[in-house]
Formats: structure tokens, sequence, C-alpha cells
């Protein structure tokens, strides 16, 4: 396994605010990495410096092996070959199409140059645009040119910041899916910061996890969100009922207001948190041993629904039912969960 | 950075001078020419003319905006273009052609006249850009509630312009102050025309010089607190778009702004012009020389080039610097050009005579002098408009640039300059065009054999002889109107076009 990008115990700060805290991870060459984190919490700036836009105050970047970023050197970014499209796609207004692709190539004026034009046109769908200005173009051809631009020169890693956020939502996920499958078929190893979870569960090979300035988690999304390493990360990623569970001795089990619980992996018995996924909520028939409560609310999205129960114990959770089985506001349901579920000692 | 520092060293040298000037007797000397009982009178003259033509010029600027904005005439833009005419005609020279028509108006009352007609559009301007956002809901509201729509105007509708009726008031007073042209035609003892006096007379520089100080600290106060009434918005206005007005006024409200805007018109702007083309028939004293007037303006026109040049090498590393770098010094090097635009084009003269006479004697009395002073004059609006200019390159396209492999500056010739063009070819435009117009610092400085458009005109229009002055202030009232009239069409459809 290589990696294209790799950083290692990078720390920055503007002035006394500290952005970014020890933070290191690689991504795998020719892979697409989603960098996910909520919004102001340092996902940028670490774009930036890998980009070279900032200097960090501690930590190394490497590229393909090649130290970019150390307390020691620093490769300003005209030499860096890193690629970068940003959320509004920045295009240089006053060039066409074409000059904005042909922009980052050596030889501009020549036929290899132009040949290389029409070919990044052509791989995101917009042959023969060149001589367009980027303002007779819709927001996400600007976002397809931009791409293209920043492929031309064939960058050694492209790093996304929200692409797409500021598209429609009509238009976000065709466009998204057209730029993931161009940046899968040339093979390029993508770094794509997002705050939004399903763009990055649903398209990205690993997420990197980043919260309040640091990334504790890096891993293929389906690891993520099954075997996070710690409660933040896991109501962070996805929709998540916490509990409190008192494990018993064997390890493997917990005991708590809505039964016996079993555990992925064994945790120090006594008293701990534990994450149920909305998904892992099954509604019956009211019975005498089990739990049950009262449904306060009832969401549809067409395909499946959520509900809110009012535990009789008082917890309120939130479970995720097929269409079909959307019971009633008010109705009295039990309710049982089925598969393990990830505790971590509070 | 060093560039930025020595520019803006550069442009307040002059104030040094002056003020070694003005106690260059000892501190005693100074502060007796100041205390004075004359200095008390000269500066109760220039206040008193100051005020009554800021009462009358936003009374006059209010009711413009109010008939290029909310009357609901036809051809808004027509108006607002007539409206700010007076803008491209100098002072001087409308001070002219009123002498020529009433030869006895003089004093105060001319000077008033002449000032209120030339200012009231600094007024305007501002003024609409805040009634065309004004949300309409408001007087809709206030009529609902039992209102007459006159009263709704001054409850409602003006309340919500204050800052923008203070600050054009504020830049009219200090373009009263500083002006020199319109109250040396009518020899109205205020500050500047006593300081030219002093000046010309030869006998007390340190007059001049000290005179000179007090005015600075007068404008100074202005621009200080026209700085503060800019600096915050108008509350209740729209920020980003036009909102729609649906209802027309009435007939009779619409004929009486018509006929009120044309009773403003006239003195504003047809006596000028049509005395201007009315001189062309006048007899000469003298065989008007067409080579005469076209060496005077290819001096004009050389200086102005000349000034719009160095003005644009001296505003640029400043420019760069508190846009790209803002910091304290940053910030404090733009402030420092800055300062010299509220100080009156008479006074900036005068210092960088006594500069060229203490400093760099070689060049006292030469040309270079004299765009130096341009220069001064003119770089705290080049620095104004390369800083929007430089602005409208965002950094991330920069940056982006960099990712694609250019250097720095290959980024500024590939990505910044092409994008800051067109504010910088406007920007070099207009000030060759003030340059051209500029007269005090010109009288003060043009070396000896030298003409100019606007010496031209100050000169033969000094001895009645109206013929000579026709061509060349004809010129320069026509080369100024073009700029002008884009302005005030351009900010017209602006504010429509944003609905």
């Amino acid at each position: 396994m290589t990696y294209a990008l790799q950083v290692r115990n990078v720390s920055h700060s503007f002035g006394d605010r500290e952005v970014l805290r020890d933070v290191s991870f690689q991504a795998k060459t020719g892979s697409i990495t989603a960098l996910l984190g909520p919004s102001g919490e340092g996902k940028t700036t670490l774009l930036r410096i890998i980009a070279g836009f900032e200097r960090p105050r501690q930590g190394v970047v490497s590229v393909n092996d090649r130290v970019v970023s150390s307390p020691d050197t620093f490769v300003p970014p005209q030499h860096r070959g890193i690629g970068i499209v940003t959320q509004e796609g920045a295009l240089f207004p006053h060039l066409t199409v074409g000059q904005n692709i042909a922009f980052g190539l050596a030889d501009r004026r020549s036929a290899n140059s132009r040949r290389r034009v029409a070919e990044v046109l052509d791989m995101v769908d917009l042959a023969g645009t060149e001589s367009h200005h980027p303002s007779e173009l819709s927001g996400g051809m600007q976002q397809r040119v931009a791409l293209a631009r920043a492929l031309a020169p064939e960058p050694e890693l492209v790093l996304l910041d929200e692409p797409f956020s500021a598209l429609d939502a009509s238009l976000r996920e065709s466009v998204r899916d057209h730029v993931v499958s161009v940046l899968r078929q040339a093979g390029e190893t993508v770094l794509w910061v997002t705050h939004d979870q399903d763009e990055a569960l649903s398209t990205a090979d690993d997420v990197a996890v980043l919260l309040k300035g640091t990334i504790d988690q890096v891993g293929p999304p389906l690891d993520i969100y099954k075997h996070p390493t710690s409660l933040a990360i896991a109501t962070f990623v996805g929709d998540a009922v916490v509990c409190d569970v008192v494990v018993a001795a064997n390890e493997t089990e917990a005991d708590s207001a809505l039964g016996i619980l079993k555990l992925v992996n064994p945790i120090r018995a006594g008293h701990a948190r534990a994450i149920i996924r909305p998904e892992q909520f099954d509604v019956s028939e009211v019975s005498q041993d089990g739990c049950h409560g009262v449904v306060t609310q009832s969401r549809y999205f067409g395909h499946d629904g959520l509900i809110s129960v009012r535990m009789a114990t008082g917890e309120d959770i939130t479970v995720r039912l097929h269409a079909r089985r959307l019971p009633d506001v008010g109705a009295s349901v039990g309710i049982s969960v089925h598969g393990p579920c990830t505790a971590f000692t509070a | 950075m060093v560039p930025a520092v020595i520019v803006a060293g550069a442009s307040l040298s002059p104030i040094a001078y002056l003020v070694v000037q003005s106690t260059s007797r000892g501190v005693r000397p100074f502060v007796d020419e100041i205390i004075q009982q004359r200095t008390a009178e000269l500066l109760t003259r220039s206040l008193l003319l100051c005020a009554s033509v800021t009462v009358a010029a936003v009374i006059i600027g209010v009711f413009a905006a109010w008939v290029t904005t909310l009357a609901g005439l036809r051809g808004k833009v027509a108006w607002t273009v007539l409206f700010s005419m007076p803008l491209a005609i100098p002072s001087y020279i409308s001070a002219f052609t009123w002498v020529s028509w009433m030869p006895s108006l003089s004093g105060f009352a001319g000077a008033f006249i002449v000032l209120t007609f030339a200012c009231f559009p600094y007024v305007m301007l501002p003024v609409m850009a805040v009634f065309s956002r004004i949300d309409p809901s408001h007087e809709e509201v206030a009529m609902s509630l039992g209102r007459s729509p006159l009263i709704t105007f001054f409850v409602v509708t003006l309340p919500q312009a204050r800052r923008a009726t203070l600050s054009g008031a504020l830049l009219v007073a200090l373009y009263v102050l500083g002006d020199f042209g319109a109250v040396a035609v009518m020899r109205h003892e205020v500050f500047t025309w006593v300081i030219y006096g002093a000046y010309r007379s030869g006998f007390n520089p340190t007059r001049a010089a000290s005179l000179s100080l007090v005015l600075l600290v007068l404008a100074l106060a202005l621009t200080a607190a026209e700085s503060q009434a800019r600096g915050k918005q108008d509350k209740g206005v729209s920020p980003v778009r036009t909102l729609l007005r649906s209802g027309q006024s009435l007939a009779k409200v619409r004929a009486l702004a018509a006929a009120v805007s044309t009773v403003i018109i006239i003195p504003s702007v047809g006596v000028p012009v049509i005395s201007v083309v009315s001189w062309l028939q006048r007899e000469s004293t003298r065989r008007v020389d067409t080579s005469d007037v076209v060496s005077s303006a290819m001096t004009s026109f050389g200086i102005g080039v000349a000034a719009a040049l160095f003005c644009l090498l001296a505003a640029l590393p400043v420019a760069l610097m508190s846009v790209r770098h803002p910091s304290r010094l940053s910030r404090m090097l733009s402030a420092a050009t800055y300062v010299t635009h509220s100080l009156p084009a008479l006074v900036i003269g005068i210092s960088v005579v006594y500069l060229g006479i203490r400093a760099v004697t070689p060049l006292y009395q030469e040309l270079p002098m004299l765009v130096f002073a341009h220069v001064i004059l003119f770089i705290p609006a080049m620095v104004t408009t390369l800083e929007t200019a430089i602005e409208k390159s965002p950094v991330r396209l920069e940056e982006i640039s960099a990712s694609l492999g250019s250097s720095s500056v290959a980024t500024f010739i590939r990505v910044t300059l092409p994008l800051a063009l067109p504010g910088l070819l406007a920007g070099s435009a207009l000030t060759m065009l003030a340059a051209v117009k500029e007269l005090p610092a010109s009288l003060l400085l043009l070396p000896t054999g030298w003409d100019t458009l606007s010496t031209d005109v100050w000169r033969f229009a000094a001895v009645s002889d109206y013929a000579a002055v026709a061509p060349p202030a004809i010129t320069i009232i026509v080369l100024a109107a073009v700029p002008t009239a884009i302005l005030g069409a351009l900010s017209s459809i602006k504010f429509k076009s944003d609905s």
C-alpha cells in the first residue's frame, strides 16, 4: 500500500486560537478520502495547509514521499503539484473556459496543450466549450470546468473543498456522481472536505473524522459507522440514541432501559453509555415482558420514516421504520433492539 | 512595504514644511499672527459661507434625490445626468459666467449662489442611493395610519437617509472651505482668497503659511466628522436590492416636481453652459489664436498624463499593502495618503512651494513640482479606486493560480492585473481630468512662460476677455462632462436595475 498524502502531527493556530491539534492521517494512492467534520472545526485550514496556502506551526506534510511542509522545509504552492477545486469554483472571470483550463499547463499555446484542454473538457462532458466565458455557464458546469482545470496539469493530489455545497440540492447529487466517476476513471488521489455525512459515507473509500481540531478515526465508511472509536464520533456520524447502561461482569452484555443489549466489543464492567442506531430498533405489539412507550412524533420520508417514542421509563428514542409500518402518533408500541451495540465507558 | 512607506512620507512632507515655514521665526510670531482681530473676522466669514452653502445645498440636494428616485417622474436617467452636471463645471468657470452675466454680483451673495449650485450633487448622490433602497412598506404603513404623503416623507422617509445626508453635507462644507475659484472671482475674503493674497503680495510668507495651517486644521476636523458619518449605514435600508415601487404620485405633484427641477437646473447648468457658448460670439481685444489654445491644451494634457502616471505608480504599493496585507501599519499608510484628500488645493500648492524653496531648490518653479503637487492632491482618490479594483481579484483566485504553478509575480501579471485593469484605467483617466481642471496649485507652481487651459481661463477672465476664455473653458467642460454624465447615468440605472 502506498500513500500519496501523509500528514503527521500537524498543529496550527490563528493567534491564540488553536484550530488544529496534532493531526495525523494518510490517504491511499488512487483513493477518495473524505475529510468529514462540522463547520468551523479546522477542515478548510487543514486543506489550506496541504495546498501550501498556510504554513503550519508544527508537523510534517508529504506528498508521494516528498516532504512539502515541515519545520525546516516549505515548498510554495506553485511547486507542489496539488490541484484544488473550491466551493464556488473560482474560475478566472477574465479568461475563457479553454484559457482557464490551460492556465496550469507549461506551454499554453502549443498543440499539446490544446489537446490536453480538449481531453479534460471531454472527461467532464463539456467538450467544445473552450471559447465560452465562465459567466455563461451554470453553477454545475462551472464546477466541472474548475475540476478540469485542476486535473489538466496532472496533479499528484486533488483537493476538493466542499465543492458542491453552493449548488442547488436538485443539482448537487448528479454533479457529485459525475465528478466522482471522472476522478475514479482518472485514478486520482482525492482529499474531499465536506460536512455532509451522507456525501462522505456514500462516495468516499475512506472517511477521516475531524472533530474539535483533531482526527481521531480514519477508515472505510462502514467501519466508522459500525465501530466508532469515541462517543463523539458515534453521535456525529449518523443518527444515534445514546443510553446509559450497566455492563455486566461478563463484559459482553449490558443492562439498559431497553432491556439487555449485546455489545460489539467487550468493555469494563460498570456504568457505560451505549449507542443504538435507529435501524436497530424493532416495533411490535405491547407485550408484558418487553419495553414499551408512546409514539410522540412521526416523520414520513416516502421510502421509510422516523418515529419518536417516549419510553415508559422517560427516555426519548428515534426509530427508523419501513414506511408501511409507521404507527400513528399516540399509539403504544413495544420496542426491542436487535444486533450488538457499541458502548463506551462513562 | 518600503515603497508604501516612502509614498506615505512623501505625501505628508509638504505639510511638515508648512509647519516649519509658519514657525520659522519662532512660535511667538506664529501665535501673534493667528491671534488677531482680523483672523477672527476671517474665520467668521469663512464659517458663515460654509454653513449657509451647506444648508442650501442640503435642501436642493435632498429635493433632487427625491425627484430622481421617488417622485415617479419620467426620464429619471436624464434628470440624474442633468443634476450631476455641476460636478463637471469647475467653480472658477461658473463664477466667471455669473460675473459676465451680472457684473454687479460679488462678495458673499455671489460666492453663495455659485457654490450652492455647484455643490448640491454631493448631497444628492449619497441620498439617492438610500432613497432608491428604502423599503416602501414603511411609508405604506405610515399612510395607512393616517399620515399625508408629505408628512410621511418627513417623518418616515427622510430620517432613514439621515446619515447619507450628513455625510453629503460634510462633503459640501469641506468643498466650500477649500474652494478657491468661486471666492476668488467673487472677491469674497475667506481663508483661501486671503491666503492667496498674502502669498502673492510676497510681504508676509509666514502669514500665508500660518493661515494655511488654520485652514488645514478646520479641514481635518471636517474630514474626521465625515468619516465618522460615512462609516455607519443608515438603518432600515435594504443593503442588497432595490424594492419595487408600484404607487405613482399624483400628476399635480409630478408637474410641480418637474417645474422646481427646471428652476434648479437653469442656474446650475443653464447659466454656465449658455454663457460660455455665448462668449464665442464676443469681440476679443486680441486675436484668439488657435495655436495658443492648442499649446495650452497640450501642456494641460502633458501635466495631466504625468500626474496620472506618477499617481498610479505611487498609489499601487499603498493599495496593494492595505488590501493584501492588512495590518495596523498598512492601514496607517493608507490613512496618511488619505489625509491630503481633505486639504484645499491651495494649501497643498503653497506647501509644495515652501518645500521647493527649502528642500529641493534646483526644482523650484519647475514643472516637476506642479506634477508633484497634483500627485499629492489626487493620490487619495487613486488609492481608493485601486483598492476597490484590487479587491475585484479575490485572494482565492491568486491561491488557485499558485496551485496551478504560477509564481507570485506571474500571478500578479496573469490574474491580479487583468482583473484590476478597468478600475486602474478609470482611476488614471479621472486623475488626468482632475489635473486638467485644477486651478490654484497650477497658478502657484506653473513655471513662468507656460500656460494651461485652467490658467488661461483665469488670466483672460480676470481682464474680462471672455472671447479668449471660451475655447479653453469649453474644452474643460466638455472633457469633464463625459465622465460625469456616465457617472450620473450609471448611478441612476444601477439603482433601477437592481429591482
